[in-house]
């Protein structure tokens, strides 16, 4: 899932960047308003985390703007200011959830990930698909209960898959979330890490979890 | 005396009945002295008519030879009597009016002389009376002295007197009320400024205007532009300390998240610990100084806020931050209809937002299903216009009785599992007293706790 960061304040980005890595995501950053724009206008973005007292362009513009160019991923607001009012105006210019400073890190990720949650449509903290569960906190995959290890590459493939589970996914969004950069993309490593992650998942070719549509990309089962 | 007007109208009437006094026994004053005037010049006149026609009879007596003109004297005790005596002796003639009248007449004058007396008789009454001394030569050339003596009653004149003192009296009063009542709407012509003054006064008090406008009058102007200027003032100082105590505040909380971030990364040492409880306690103070000052409203003149559309977005935040739990959240009014529009409360949006996200928040944070929030009037005689009564109500654990008191106060969180600083009820009692209202915890219909605000009107 890629994940935008858009904080003034450089060591509070860098703290939730790390964090956000950690938990398996592909984070970009943006220092101010105007970059955090750009990015989630010419990047594909799954959610962004804004904080609101930003230099160039104000969070609550920002929110505003991203809303008006039809951007639907969800929006989680950093604030200092923690009065309801700006709640409430936060909000209502189309943010999702927010966090009033200062936070724990923790916080932060576990209103990211709820939110992904949400946007995907899932009410359980451990999402599911078929047999396969994730579980986005620990990072932790099982295939009917039994637990699988997988490379950050394969889990940031299969934790995109399950958020849309049952829907098809093209081979571009998945090599956008596996990859910062357009320079390294490459159908063909989207390929080979489907085909390392099916093996992980279905080592004796039972269920075929991830099918293959020819020239439109992939599609995670829903059912068993 | 506290009032103006009374004051004016008060100096303004004793001076009046002061006057109209005044002007009243001058008035008596002369009419007693024209009135005396006018009876002396009468009797005077009485007594030369008499002297114009006296001669001494055959006895040397002397009398009046042809009868007087005047019938008063012809009718016995007619009040009118004349009286001819030589100095010293008995009377000489008498009118026929003095005719079994009980009378004292013998009055003296030397020859030439006249004295106007009062004289008080035996039966009470009174009579004014001209003695007047005539020195007579006879035909036998013997020079004698005679007293002329007209005298009339002066009951006649004191009954006119009575009645001009009444008809003066009865004038003085009419005049007396009329100038009142002239002077009352004079006075309320020239306070009137001042009472719109007050109105307006009021007006910004209750937040219904911002400051004072209109024409005023010259010695008002100064007045009204000193206390414009000093609202306006008041309302920039309030505003700016709000922004200063709000920017310092919230400049503080990047650091402390900064701080926090760090001390989450470092190496787990003795310190951490304690490190992190002060940056904890820095963020409870930083808070809860900057609730403080932001809260309640320094400057006069606040405007009133409509309380249902404020339920109406925090509702709407609600909804979206507690999508997952579908949770039920209404808005009810009286009898469980649709809470009345114009209701409002005389503080500022962010502070009845503060209050409401509060205890919605808190109410949804410990809700199953349902939250309901009922906006109601509360009235008190003596206002012009109704505070509210706002309940919000979960289906949650509840509080215990034990508790209620305790869970207003600041950083208490009876709850550990649920999210929150703990100082969001605290903030719901500190807003309330700040406006004078109060908050009370109950059990709800609903099973779980029941939060009742009341904020006044004025």
């Amino acid at each position: 899932m890629r994940v935008l960061v858009v904080e003034d304040e450089a060591a509070l980005r860098a703290a939730l960047v790390a964090a956000l890595q950690a938990a398996g995501y592909l984070v970009q950053e943006a220092p101010d308003g105007e970059e955090g724009l750009f990015a989630a206008t010419e990047y594909p973005c799954d959610l962004a985390v804004v904080d609101l007292g930003l230099p160039r362009l104000p969070g609550l513009e920002l929110i505003r703007r991203l809303r008006a160019a039809g951007k639907t991923f969800p929006v989680l607001v950093l604030t200092a200011r923690d009065r309801w009012q700006d709640k409430v105006e936060g909000l209502q210019a189309g943010a999702d959830d927010y966090v009033t400073k200062p936070f724990h890190v923790e916080e932060v990720l576990a209103r990211v990930q709820a939110l992904l949650r949400r946007a995907g449509g899932h009410a359980d903290p451990v999402l599911r698909a078929g047999a396969v569960s994730v579980d986005p906190r620990t990072q932790a995959v099982a295939v009917d209960g039994a637990p699988i290890e997988l490379t950050t590459f394969e889990y940031r493939l299969l934790e995109y898959l399950i958020h849309h589970a049952g829907e098809v996914v093209t081979k571009t969004e998945l090599a956008e979330r596996l990859y910062p950069d357009d320079a390294e993309r490459d159908s063909n490593t989207v390929e080979v890490f489907v085909g390392r992650l099916r093996r992980k998942l279905d080592p004796d070719e039972r269920w075929h979890p991830i099918e293959t549509l020819r020239g439109r990309g992939y599609r995670l089962v829903t059912g068993s | 005396m506290k009032s103006l007007r009374a004051r004016l109208l008060l100096a303004l009437v004793s001076l009046l009945v002061l006057a109209v006094a005044l002007a009243l026994v001058a008035m008596d004053f002369r009419f007693r002295e024209v009135g005396r005037e006018a009876r002396r010049d009468f009797l005077q006149a009485l007594n030369l008519a008499v002297l114009g026609v006296v001669d001494e009879d055959g006895n040397g007596v002397l009398r009046p030879a042809t009868p007087l003109a005047e019938p008063r004297l012809g009718t016995p005790r007619s009040g009118l009597y004349l009286l001819i005596h030589e100095r010293g002796a008995a009377p000489s003639w008498q009118s026929t009016s003095l005719g079994g009248a009980n009378v004292q007449l013998l009055l003296d004058a030397g020859p030439g002389e006249k004295q106007l007396l009062e004289v008080a008789q035996p039966d009470g009454s009174s009579l004014l009376a001209l003695a007047q001394g005539v020195a007579w030569q006879g035909v036998n050339g013997q020079r004698r002295e005679y007293v002329f003596v007209a005298a009339e009653d002066q009951a006649t004149y004191f009954a006119q007197l009575r009645r001009l003192r009444g008809q003066f009296l009865a004038g003085g009063a009419v005049m007396l009320g009329l100038a009142a009542l002239v002077i009352a709407l004079v006075v309320g012509f020239l306070l009137q400024p001042l009472r719109r003054m007050e109105r307006q006064i009021a007006a910004v008090e209750l937040g219904e205007r911002g400051a004072l406008d209109g024409d005023w009058p010259r010695e008002l102007r100064g007045v009204a532009q000193n206390l414009n200027a000093l609202l306006q003032a008041e309302r920039e100082r309030a505003e700016r300390y709000r922004n200063t105590l709000g920017n310092l505040a919230h400049s503080l909380k990047t650091p402390l998240s900064v701080l926090r971030t760090l001390l989450g990364h470092s190496p787990v040492g003795e310190k951490q610990g304690e490190m992190s409880e002060q940056v904890d306690r820095m963020q409870d103070i930083v808070q809860h100084q900057l609730r403080r000052a932001t809260t309640g409203s320094l400057a006069p003149g606040v405007a009133w806020t409509p309380v249902l559309p404020v339920l109406e977005d925090v509702l709407g935040a609600l909804r979206k931050v507690y999508a997952d739990r579908r949770l039920a959240l209404q808005i009810a009014g009286e009898g469980g209809g649709l809470p009345d529009q114009e209701l409002a409360c005389p503080m500022d949006r962010g502070d009845l937002l503060e209050l409401v996200g509060n205890l919605a928040d808190n109410a949804c944070k410990f809700a199953r299903a349902r939250v309901s929030v009922a906006l109601t009037a509360w009235s008190e005689p003596g206002w012009r216009r109704p505070g509210v009564q706002l309940c919000v109500d979960d289906d949650g654990p509840g509080v215990d009785a034990a508790q209620r008191e305790r869970i207003l106060q600041r950083g208490v969180r009876l709850d550990e599992r649920v999210a929150g600083q703990g100082i969001g009820l605290a903030m719901v009692a500190d807003i309330v007293s700040v406006h004078g209202g109060s908050v009370a915890v109950e059990a709800s219909p609903l099973g779980g706790a029941r939060f009742v605000v009341r904020l006044p009107g004025r």
